[in-house]
């Protein structure tokens, strides 16, 4: 493929109008497609580089907030485990898009992080299980097999934030604040066991994902790894347009649901936008080491220098709604930058769908990724 | 399984009765098939084509497009919306025109798909009460517009694709399992609590005849579509929410006319774990005797006799539409990322449609044949 053609591409697309990259039809595979070795090498990289740390991070944090939630019962500070909530909470949005591997197990990823959720259902279930008046039910074990919706970031949240709204009396301290405590040890539990199925064991995920074979139930090849790693990719773009901003943004400010943003007792949802955009950008850029990008550049140099900007400035916009999504989306003064931010995300979707999966002769195809 | 004797035996002298329709037509003749699918702009449309994939029409679609019923008399056919969409058109299927666009109503979007009444006045769609979060079937009258003129209860939650039996009024109808609402769209919100099941409903009076699941062991299989063939045998493709890595059936067989429940199509380990936990459409074969299912992340449909038995799977990337080819054996298998497959079940040979309409063509979930 000729740098003339690169060249011709790139110049067809103007990253900030989306429309432009809706009437490109799909490429076809790049003539010079990344090896095996190409894919291994990215793929041991991303575990190495990308997942583990990562997960290392969460595991920290989870610790550092179930330590914090624990003093909270003894002396009663909020400012330390509202911290160690949102590190917790940081740690998360910071691995959301990974969702194959040792997450997936136990339903682990729904139980870290319960959300989105319809009607109320993580605050009903907390002022239930705190109402209940059972000390037994908060144990960390017992919590484990409790409701999805009481585990996570989003009942911890409650606790923490809307304890006033939730009508909370002072006799219901002690149980709130033990549900807290199960709650944050039970996130350390599961990032420990998240961590440990990466890591330990017969058959660490790290392995089957840098080890693929005719006998690997996972992948079968290095390709069907990297695989993986682009539908994180994709599929984190698609849920950060399609479940955290355009619900909340709605068709126009009439039609804004500030309601439907997330963490929104802790006031954190654009915070939670620029934390997954971040890791996004680091799964295509790679950290410490080759990431999706460096596929890209070997195939496409015109591609992946239109990417790495185009992640900069979503980044940028993110950054630039300066608000929490439900204030921004029905402020008039504040609501253009958010737009901005659905459009150009959608956008960066289209090029890793249209583009990038081509590029890296992988298929994203509209049944095989968003299927029904 | 939650059925009655008494059910049981209503279903069974319900499917041994008179055909007002044959479902099953001796010498089934598709000349003309039926896709969703994508324009190189970026927008939808539903593509007709002959056997050959030569261009017979291409209706522009408001939005992305997903099953269809083709109306008794072999005149009209309706679209549906993909989840969460509204719309619904009736179009012409020699002209590919519209000849009635309808809605639901407020409080219901459609799940995508359809089944006619043996006369062809009544459409049964399958639609989410996503306020009252209970799966519904949407009845429309198709010698009035397509007014809505009520529902039923589908008896389960996220309906999906359902299928009349040859009784004429027994409907068929697949459940996901999934709980989702407009605002929050293609997010499950019962993933701990998912109840997929396969319901047959009295489409006259809405009863439910006879509730099907699988063991709990296979709860998380989530039960999307579904096919009829011979003797109402119905066979199901499903997708796995559970874990990657683990060897899930994601294809099964039910004989409403029997005691027995849902039955889990066999094949090597291998052959599920390769299908990534998805299986997109299933459909059988004109004489009855072959049940295909796609599996577009794999890029692969597979092939089973009628009874169950595995048989082979065929490559094709991105491929998800099914419809039964003219003769015995024959499918046609489409594409995502573009082009139109016909299989032959028996010889285990594809060739590609070389018409430009079908081959150029980037065909969404599912295809359907019109008599």
């Amino acid at each position: 493929m000729s740098a003339a053609r690169h060249r011709h591409r790139a110049g067809g697309i103007r990253f900030a109008c989306p429309l432009a990259l809706a009437l490109l039809a799909p490429l076809p595979a790049a003539a010079d497609a990344p090896s095996e070795a190409d894919y291994a090498r990215v793929n041991a990289a991303l575990v190495e580089g990308h997942t583990l740390p990562r997960y290392a991070r969460l595991a920290a944090a989870s610790g550092d907030f179930a330590v914090a939630a624990e003093a909270l019962c003894d002396d009663g500070s909020a400012a330390p485990v509202r911290a160690g909530f949102h590190a917790a909470m940081d740690a998360w949005m910071a691995v959301e898009h990974l969702r194959f591997g040792p997450v997936e197990l136990l339903m682990r990823g729904h139980r870290f992080h319960f959300w989105p959720e319809a009607r109320g259902r993580v605050a009903g279930a907390v002022c239930a299980l705190v109402e209940a008046d059972d000390a037994s039910a908060l144990t960390p074990s017992r919590l484990a097999q409790a409701d999805l919706a009481v585990q996570g970031l989003a009942a911890a949240e409650i606790l923490l934030y809307g304890g006033e709204r939730l009508g909370f009396h002072a006799a219901d301290r002690p149980l709130a604040c033990g549900l807290l405590a199960a709650i944050a040890a039970n996130l350390r539990t599961m990032a420990a066991g998240i961590v440990a199925g990466w890591r330990q064991g017969d058959r660490p995920f790290a392995a089957t994902a840098m080890q693929p074979g005719p006998q690997n139930a996972h992948f079968r090849d290095h390709r069907e790894a990297t695989l993986a790693f682009l539908a994180s990719l994709h599929d984190g773009l698609q849920r950060l347009a399609d479940v955290k901003l355009k619900p909340v943004l709605g068709r126009d400010i009439a039609s804004a649901r500030p309601p439907l943003a997330e963490s929104r007792p802790s006031g954190r949802s654009l915070r939670n936008v620029v934390e997954n955009l971040a890791a996004l950008r680091s799964l295509y850029r790679g950290e410490g080491g080759p990431g999706l990008g460096a596929l890209a550049a070997a195939a496409d140099p015109a591609l992946d220098g239109l990417l790495a900007r185009a992640f900069e400035t979503t980044l940028a916009t993110a950054r630039g709604v300066a608000r929490p999504l439900e204030e921004a989306a029905a402020d008039p003064a504040l609501r253009p930058q958010a737009e901005k931010l659905l459009l150009q995300v959608r956008a960066l979707r289209q090029l890793v769908r249209e583009r990038l999966a081509p590029a890296l002769a992988l298929t994203l195809g509209f049944n095989a990724f968003d299927g029904d | 399984m939650p059925s009655t004797a008494i059910d049981r035996r209503r279903l069974l002298r319900l499917a041994a009765g008179l055909t007002a329709v044959p479902a099953w037509p001796a010498a089934a003749s598709p000349a003309l098939y039926l896709g969703a699918r994508v324009e190189a702009d970026g927008s939808y449309a539903v593509g007709g084509f002959s056997a050959a994939g030569a261009r017979a029409f291409l209706l522009p679609l408001p939005a992305r497009g997903h099953g269809f019923a083709i109306r008794p008399g072999g005149r009209q056919a309706v679209v549906f919306a993909r989840r969460p969409g509204r719309f619904a058109l009736a179009f012409d299927l020699a002209r590919g025109t519209v000849e009635h666009a309808f809605a639901t109503p407020a409080g219901r979007h459609f799940y995508g798909h359809g089944a006619f009444s043996p006369g062809g006045r009544w459409l049964y769609a399958s639609e989410n009460d996503f306020e009252g979060e209970r799966g519904a079937i949407g009845i429309y009258d198709a010698g009035r517009g397509y007014a809505r003129r009520g529902e039923l209860a589908s008896h389960g939650i996220g309906p999906h694709e359902l299928r009349l039996l040859s009784d004429g009024n027994t409907l068929a109808v697949a459940h996901g399992g999934i709980l989702t609402h407009p605002n929050l769209p293609r997010v499950a919100l019962n993933p701990e609590a998912m109840a997929p099941s396969l319901c047959y409903v009295d489409r006259r009076n809405g009863r439910l005849l006879r509730e099907c699941r699988f063991e709990a062991a296979l709860a998380r299989l989530s039960i999307r579509h579904l096919a009829t063939g011979r003797g109402d045998r119905v066979a199901l493709a499903m997708q796995w929410q559970g874990p990657a890595g683990e060897a899930v059936p994601l294809a099964a067989i039910h004989d409403p006319r029997s005691g027995r429940g849902l039955r889990p199509l066999s094949a090597p380990p291998q052959v599920w774990r390769a299908m990534r936990r998805y299986g997109g459409s299933v459909c059988f074969d004109a004489g009855g005797s072959r049940i295909a299912v796609s599996a577009p992340r794999a890029g692969l449909v597979a092939f089973w006799d009628a009874d169950g038995g595995y048989l082979f799977a065929a490559a094709l990337a991105d491929g998800c539409g099914l419809a039964p080819g003219a003769e015995a054996g024959a499918f046609l298998a489409s594409s995502g990322s573009g082009g139109v497959l016909a299989i032959d079940a028996f010889s285990n040979r594809a060739v590609a449609l070389a018409d430009a309409f079908a081959a150029a063509g980037r065909w969404d979930n599912h295809l359907a044949a019109a008599p």
